[in-house]
């Protein structure tokens, strides 16, 4: 089997302005910490909540988060604006845009294993939902700067499942 | 939704034929990629890069579905890039981007380049050989070369795009290949070129008009290379049905035909260094080995002797045969291989022995240890042997001119012309001596020279083949006691 990455010519949408600050109040009251303290883990879930609120104020209608199969966890489970008979299955990739920890791709660490994790959840969530004709394979890329600076990279059918 | 399917008709090589095959396409939800059943090989399935980049680069769409591509009969091992194009546009007939209407009577082949245009591949011959049979128009590149008059029936394509016009809008290919000369262009060649070597330009000759197999044996520099490239120039042109089949050859091994077109005698002449593969065909996909490529022609070995014993081996069965049969786990391919076996060889390693004007260096030993690597069972199939000394420096410096090829291939084209009416008179006999029809004291000769030469049956036979092309050369119907003389000549002393 082969997976193939932006095999099917990944647009590109970026939207520099995202607010680390103001998402992290919604998701975790409470939690004041710096950008630059937090976990691996606690960083990456305040980048999902970035992503599906973005995702979100661009019409999309977000079905879940952290969707739960046998195989793994779906970040975000999204309509695309205007796409009601597809599903994307969203990876978010979080990563400080500081010092030691810089990673200015962040999208390359989607590889095959997580690809090939990806592909066993689409497949569990299709026999779940009947009803959903296509999925599709979105990455979101983030670089957090600093506590109200972020860039986003979206990658709109990131990938391909060949077989 | 209901999945959309679409099939266009293709055909898989296999050695030199090529099978149908349906390309069939089902574009239906699910997880988005595209693939490929029905025994593809790697080769195959790198088709969906390629397709993927060409329909985006073509201005046509590949939905983000998952489409399933079946090539049928899924039984038959599919190999090479030919599959490229046809994929291509199931694709876009499953997904109404292009008329059903549009690949209903055509045979598509064809690989894609990454901007959308369509290059050549292997095997159009056997392809248009195909399509004609099965009342197809065949589609392929606009590059291919395609020759022998099978060019007319086909299309060029040159890139994806031109399809939006239909197949009928595309050019026959003979257009494309406007530039090719066809008709026969005069041979660069010429046995007039080659000084001082009359006994040899003789053994050609018989040779060329009995088909005979040729063993030249000669020091370095003696002019024994040259001689056998000229030999296709004294053989009679190519007839129609012999021109395809090395044109089906040398499209499926994928090697520029050249002169072939032209209806030239194909002239192989490989390497000793080259694999028993290389020679009799093989590899995989398994395609012809050079002396298919000489099928019609001319093999050429010099340096026999360098050359691998097991390679020269395997020559015996196809030399017999005029076919070579390879056999694989699926099956046997079959290749012809009638061809005309010239060798050429040093007397000894360092090339001089017999040599007057050099002296040779070599031990008794080395010397019979070489000339043993010559002999064994391909000697079978050569009868001419002929020794080619090194010419005369004055005739070399004055550049004087021998027979040439025209008063050469004169004389073939008359022996064989009379043998056929010999043969049709007489028919061919099973024993080849008997079938010499030596007159009386041919025979009294013939005996009493053979006792003398301690010759062997096989050694016999060879002669009495040998006088018969003689006689037919001087257009005699029994074999005269010169022919019989004349044959001993061109007999090994050395190697028998």
């Amino acid at each position: 089997m082969q997976q193939e990455q932006q095999g099917s010519h990944p647009t590109f949408e970026t939207a520099p302005q995202v607010r680390p600050a103001a998402a992290q109040e919604a998701a975790e009251p409470g939690a004041r910490t710096s950008v630059r303290d937090l976990s691996t883990r606690e960083l990456g879930a305040r980048g999902e909540l970035m992503a599906a609120n973005n995702l979100a104020g661009r019409g999309w209608e977000i079905l879940g988060r952290n969707w739960r199969c046998p195989f793994g966890e779906v970040d975000i489970v999204a309509h695309p604006e205007g796409e009601r008979k597809v599903v994307a299955l969203v990876e978010v990739k979080t990563r400080l845009a500081l010092g030691q920890r810089d990673d200015p791709i962040p999208e390359l660490a989607v590889d095959a294993e997580k690809r090939e994790r990806y592909r066993r959840c689409a497949l569990s969530y299709l026999m779940e939902h009947p009803e959903v004709e296509t999925v599709r394979f979105d990455v979101i890329a983030l670089n957090v700067y600093d506590e109200n600076n972020a860039r986003m990279r979206h990658l709109i059918g990131a990938y391909v499942v060949d077989n | 939704m209901g999945a959309d399917v679409a099939a266009v008709k293709t055909a898989a090589l296999r050695g030199a034929d090529a099978l149908p095959v349906d390309v069939e396409v089902s574009v239906s939800g699910g997880i988005p990629g595209l693939d490929i059943v029905g025994m593809p090989d790697h080769s195959v399935l790198e088709a969906r890069s390629r397709v993927r980049c060409a329909l985006r680069s073509s201005g046509f769409e590949l939905p983000r579905l998952h489409v399933t591509i079946n090539l049928a009969p899924g039984e038959i091992r599919k190999s090479g890039t030919a599959f490229d194009l046809p994929i291509a546009v199931a694709i876009l007939l499953a997904t109404h981007q292009l008329p059903p209407s549009i690949a209903r009577d055509a045979l598509l082949v064809g690989e894609l380049a990454l901007d959308g245009g369509v290059c050549p591949v292997r095997g159009d011959m056997a392809y248009a050989m195909l399509a004609e049979s099965l009342g197809l128009a065949l589609v392929t590149s606009a590059e291919s070369g395609l020759a022998g008059g099978w060019e007319t029936g086909a299309r060029g394509v040159r890139t994806l795009g031109q399809l939006r016009q239909g197949i009928e809008g595309l050019p026959c290919l003979s257009s494309h290949a406007g530039a090719r000369d066809e008709g026969p262009a005069a041979p660069s060649l010429d046995f007039a070129d080659v000084v001082d070597q009359e006994l040899a330009k003789r053994a050609m000759t018989i040779a060329a008009a009995g088909r005979h197999g040729v063993l030249m044996v000669g020091p370095p520099g003696s002019g024994k290379t040259m001689l056998a490239r000229r030999l296709p120039t004294i053989l009679p042109p190519l007839t129609e049905d012999e021109r395809a089949q090395a044109l089906l050859v040398h499209s499926v091994a994928g090697q520029d035909p050249g002169a072939v077109t032209r209806g030239e005698r194909p002239f192989r002449a490989p390497h000793h260094s080259i694999s028993t593969g290389g020679l009799v065909g093989g590899g995989r996909p398994v395609t012809p080995g050079e002396i298919s490529l000489a099928h019609n022609g001319v093999l050429f070995l010099d340096e026999l002797p360098e050359f691998d014993r097991r390679s020269l081996q395997a020559l015996r069965q196809p030399l017999e045969d005029r076919t070579v049969s390879i056999v694989r786990v699926d099956g046997v391919y079959s290749f012809p291989c009638d061809f005309q076996l010239v060798a050429a060889a040093n007397p000894c390693p360092c090339g001089h022995l017999g040599d007057p004007g050099h002296e040779c260096t070599c031990s008794a030993a080395k010397v019979s240890a070489y000339q043993a690597r010559i002999g064994g069972p391909l000697m079978d199939r050569i009868d001419v042997v002929v020794d080619v000394a090194r010419p005369k420096t004055s005739r070399v410096i004055q550049g004087g001119f021998g027979t040439g090829s025209e008063e050469m291939a004169r004389e073939v084209a008359e022996a064989r012309e009379f043998r056929a009416w010999r043969e049709k008179d007489a028919g061919e006999g099973r024993d080849p001596v008997a079938a010499a029809r030596l007159d009386l004291r041919a025979q009294t000769t013939f005996e009493s020279l053979a006792d003398g030469l301690a010759l062997g049956g096989r050694a016999i036979v060879r002669v009495a083949r040998v006088a018969r092309t003689i006689a037919d050369i001087e257009h005699r119907e029994r074999v005269s006691e010169d022919d019989v003389v004349e044959a001993l000549g061109f007999r090994s002393r050395a190697l028998t």
